[in-house]
């Protein structure tokens, strides 16, 4: 098969077991890879009402036919598995250079089930794996490790491993690759670190076949070439995700003291202009293939938030700024290279920290909860510590560690009226009272509480389009216009397909679906033109819906918390805005996408529609 | 000798240094498409100013003052207050910078936009050619 190395590994961690399967060309056409053909072994392999931590739970790494070839920015890998904080489906996506190793190892995906009764990390040399003691690795950080690893292996092996936060079962570890890439959302590192896997170590260079190479290699450096013309690469290289902090913050959308207002006052401090301009600035990065270095090499060099790494992104500055109160950009990013090294995600870690402060705020948690710390909104000290607390589930760290749905379960006193989380993940900083699609949006995306699922805040925030759907345009920020619920609902399913070919989603802004079909096409050798490229999307996003209905899924879950529906917003651009008609807008965008407007479930016509009539019963 | 900003003897200037500018004209050389350059009242400014400038594959077709806002349909709007055009003119604060921060507004095809960094670097080069005084 081209574009496919051909071979799935399945690792029974509790028999410590390996054996190969043939990937099959059928379910490669219907879901391409990645999170696509990833979720469709998820479905088959995880019976209904898996424990999300037991040994029934798959956790399934898989690259893209695109990942390791010469298409722009095609370094990327997905893992997918039943998620821990939300109990549905759960996917994370990471860039850099693992992803593109492990395809070079000789394998496509791997699908870990089990747990081994002792710590261990996975070895694939050469298309050879081999399942290896980790007791050395066990209780060390995501730097340490890889050293540790590399020292035993050698330093031409990548690895993508958990750190202490997923050892711990910290509800929201997440998978790191590359030091500091991270597969962050929705829990993989803790499923990870419940079945004692530490690390995954990949060597290789085996060639990926295609279709038509020449045609592809033209295809590819032109669609690179664009790519590296475009003003989204001046924007993302010199500033970095960062870029869109100031602009949020004006339209009054960058959640603030756990999102109590949507106006950060000091973002000059903090902004990613700021950062830019700075000097911890040191460099920039950028992923395999990618024309564009959006990743930021930070150092600051003295001081007690002293580090070196990478960072800090537009979440982090989120998450552990604006919404903590934060005005110390050297903290900020200290506390992202701690998640790193840590293998913490930064969006639900900094929200927990952020709740935290609201509930002591409000009297809920006091200093005899909190070992004699004064969880106060501004205080960078108390949020590095915290930060420390939640990976080692030390004290207080061990409730936020639960992350903020869980945490308002347990502290009660209507804490989950701004316990800001869907369906359990927790929400990047992007508040829906300055831009209502981004309420819809964050209720119904398939992961949770979620930005990069639709990408709304691009043609919302940043007014910046995407080219991979025929319209993106979203008319008034502060309008709820259910006709534009298909704006959503066709970004959802394109940028899905991002994920299944093992590209960065920001290519959608910047090259067409046209461009995209033509490297599949010449990449895997069958036919496959746009309507083929919008109907897979589809169907892999409503595989994912699907999978999540059989877990329990319904309409009330595609919900915000209750400060988004009920508290105007105080200040600022969209003082005074609430989202005020959500569920007249799930009525449309269930509309558009087919589904039960009670349930929310995907229709069986929709489902035979996609090819995906088999699982109807599974249902 | 400086020539008042957005004046008509501004735009008049702008546009022939438009015209003259070889790197704006491979630059743009796709672009298709005119546009308002909304000067917002600020300090003492009082009304707004409407600069016209029809631009179509590297060549700037036209350029005029408008006093009327809907004598003409652009297919592009970019509006600031008059500070921050001083500040885009004098370099001191980068195009794309003004827009990524909300100092800069714009309404129009996007996508476009995002295609050409370039072209919008050197339309603002154009405009260096020459000495601008603010009076505000």
């Amino acid at each position: 098969m081209f574009g496919y190395m051909g071979k799935i590994l399945k690792v029974d961690l509790s028999k410590s077991k390996i054996s190969e399967e043939d990937i099959q060309e059928d379910a490669c056409k219907m879901f391409l890879g990645g999170s696509g053909l990833a979720t469709k072994y998820l479905f088959d392999e995880v019976p209904k009402g898996a424990d999300p931590l037991g040994p029934d739970n798959a956790l399934i790494f898989m690259s893209g036919p695109l990942t390791g070839t010469e298409s722009p920015s095609a370094g990327r890998y997905s893992v997918v598995s039943k998620s821990p904080l939300t109990g549905f489906w759960g996917e994370a996506n990471s860039g850099g250079n693992w992803g593109v190793h492990l395809k070079g190892s000789g394998v496509d995906g791997i699908i870990f089930k089990g747990i081994s009764p002792e710590p261990v990390y996975l070895v694939i040399d050469e298309g050879k794996a081999e399942i290896r003691d980790a007791k050395n690795i066990w209780g060390k950080g995501v730097a340490e490790t890889n050293r540790l690893i590399k020292e035993e292996l050698g330093e031409e092996f990548q690895v993508a491993c958990i750190g202490i936060g997923g050892e711990k079962l910290v509800r929201y570890a997440c998978i790191i690759n590359d030091l500091h890439r991270a597969a962050g959302r929705c829990g993989m590192g803790t499923v990870m670190g419940s079945k004692r896997l530490k690390a995954i170590a990949v060597r290789g260079e085996k060639a990926i076949e295609l279709a038509n190479k020449e045609v592809f290699t033209e295809i590819s450096k032109t669609n690179y070439d664009l790519v590296n013309e475009s003003m989204l690469k001046i924007t993302l290289e010199t500033y970095g995700t960062s870029m869109a902090t100031d602009l949020v913050n004006v339209r009054g959308g960058f959640p603030t003291r756990n999102w109590q207002t949507g106006v950060f006052p000091d973002i000059e401090k903090i902004s990613g202009i700021t950062f830019g301009n700075s000097e911890l600035l040191v460099d920039r990065k950028h992923c395999f293939a990618c024309p564009i270095s959006c990743g930021r090499v930070s150092v600051v060099k003295s001081g007690p938030y002293a580090c070196k790494g990478e960072g800090p992104e537009y979440e982090t500055i989120g998450a552990f700024g604006a919404m903590c109160a934060i005005e110390s950009i050297e903290a900020i990013t200290l506390a992202h290279n701690l998640c790193d090294d840590y293998g913490l995600d930064v969006v639900s870690a900094g929200s927990s920290v952020a709740f935290a402060m609201e509930c002591y705020e409000k009297g809920v948690l006091t200093k005899s909860d909190t070992d004699g710390l004064e969880l106060k909104f501004g205080d960078p000290d108390v949020m590095i510590q915290l930060v420390h607390k939640i990976a080692k589930r030390e004290g207080i760290g061990d409730l936020l560690a639960e992350g903020t749905k869980r945490m308002s379960e347990k502290l009660g006193k209507g804490t989950e009226r701004f316990a800001m989380h869907v369906k359990g993940l927790e929400m990047p900083a992007y508040d829906p009272r300055a831009a209502k699609m981004c309420g819809l949006a964050f209720a119904t995306a398939n992961r949770g509480g979620d930005h990069i699922t639709a990408y709304i805040e691009g043609p919302t925030f940043m007014d910046i389009p995407f080219l991979c759907v025929e319209n993106s345009k979203i008319e008034d920020l502060l309008v709820e216009n259910p006709a534009e619920a298909k704006v959503l609902k066709d970004l959802e399913d394109s940028l899905t397909v991002f994920d299944a070919m093992g590209t960065c989603k920001f290519m959608g802004m910047a090259l067409a679906t046209e461009d995209w079909v033509d490297m599949i096409a010449n990449c895997v050798g069958w036919k496959f033109d746009v309507s083929d490229f919008r109907k897979a999307g589809e169907r892999i996003y409503n595989l994912a819906r699907a999978f999540s209905v059989r877990e329990g899924l319904t309409r009330a879950d595609d919900s915000l918390p209750k400060r988004l529906l009920e508290e105007p917003m105080p200040e600022g651009a969209a003082k005074g805005h609430k989202v005020e008609k959500l569920d007249e807008m799930l009525d449309a965008y269930y509309g558009f996408r087919g589904w039960d407007k009670k349930t929310g479930e995907p229709t069986p016509e929709k489902l035979r529609e996609l090819g995906l009539g088999a699982i109807i019963a599974k249902m | 000798m400086a020539i008042k900003y957005a004046s008509e003897e501004w735009v008049k200037a702008a546009r022939e240094a438009i015209n003259k500018n070889p790197a704006y004209q491979e630059a743009a050389k796709k672009w298709e498409g005119d546009m308002y350059f909304i000067v917002e009242p600020e300090g003492g400014l009082k009304e707004k100013i409407f600069m016209y400038f029809d631009l179509w594959h590297g060549e700037c077709r036209a350029a005029s003052v408008v006093t009327d806002e809907s004598a003409k349909t652009p297919a592009y709007r970019f509006w600031a207050p008059v500070g921050v055009w001083r500040q885009i003119l004098e370099k001191k604060v980068d195009a794309v910078q003004a827009m990524m921060t909300g100092k800069l507004s714009l309404k129009g095809d996007m996508a476009q936009i995002m295609k050409m960094p370039k072209a919008a670097s050197e339309l603002v080069n154009s405009m260096l050619k020459f000495e601008t005084e603010f009076p505000w």
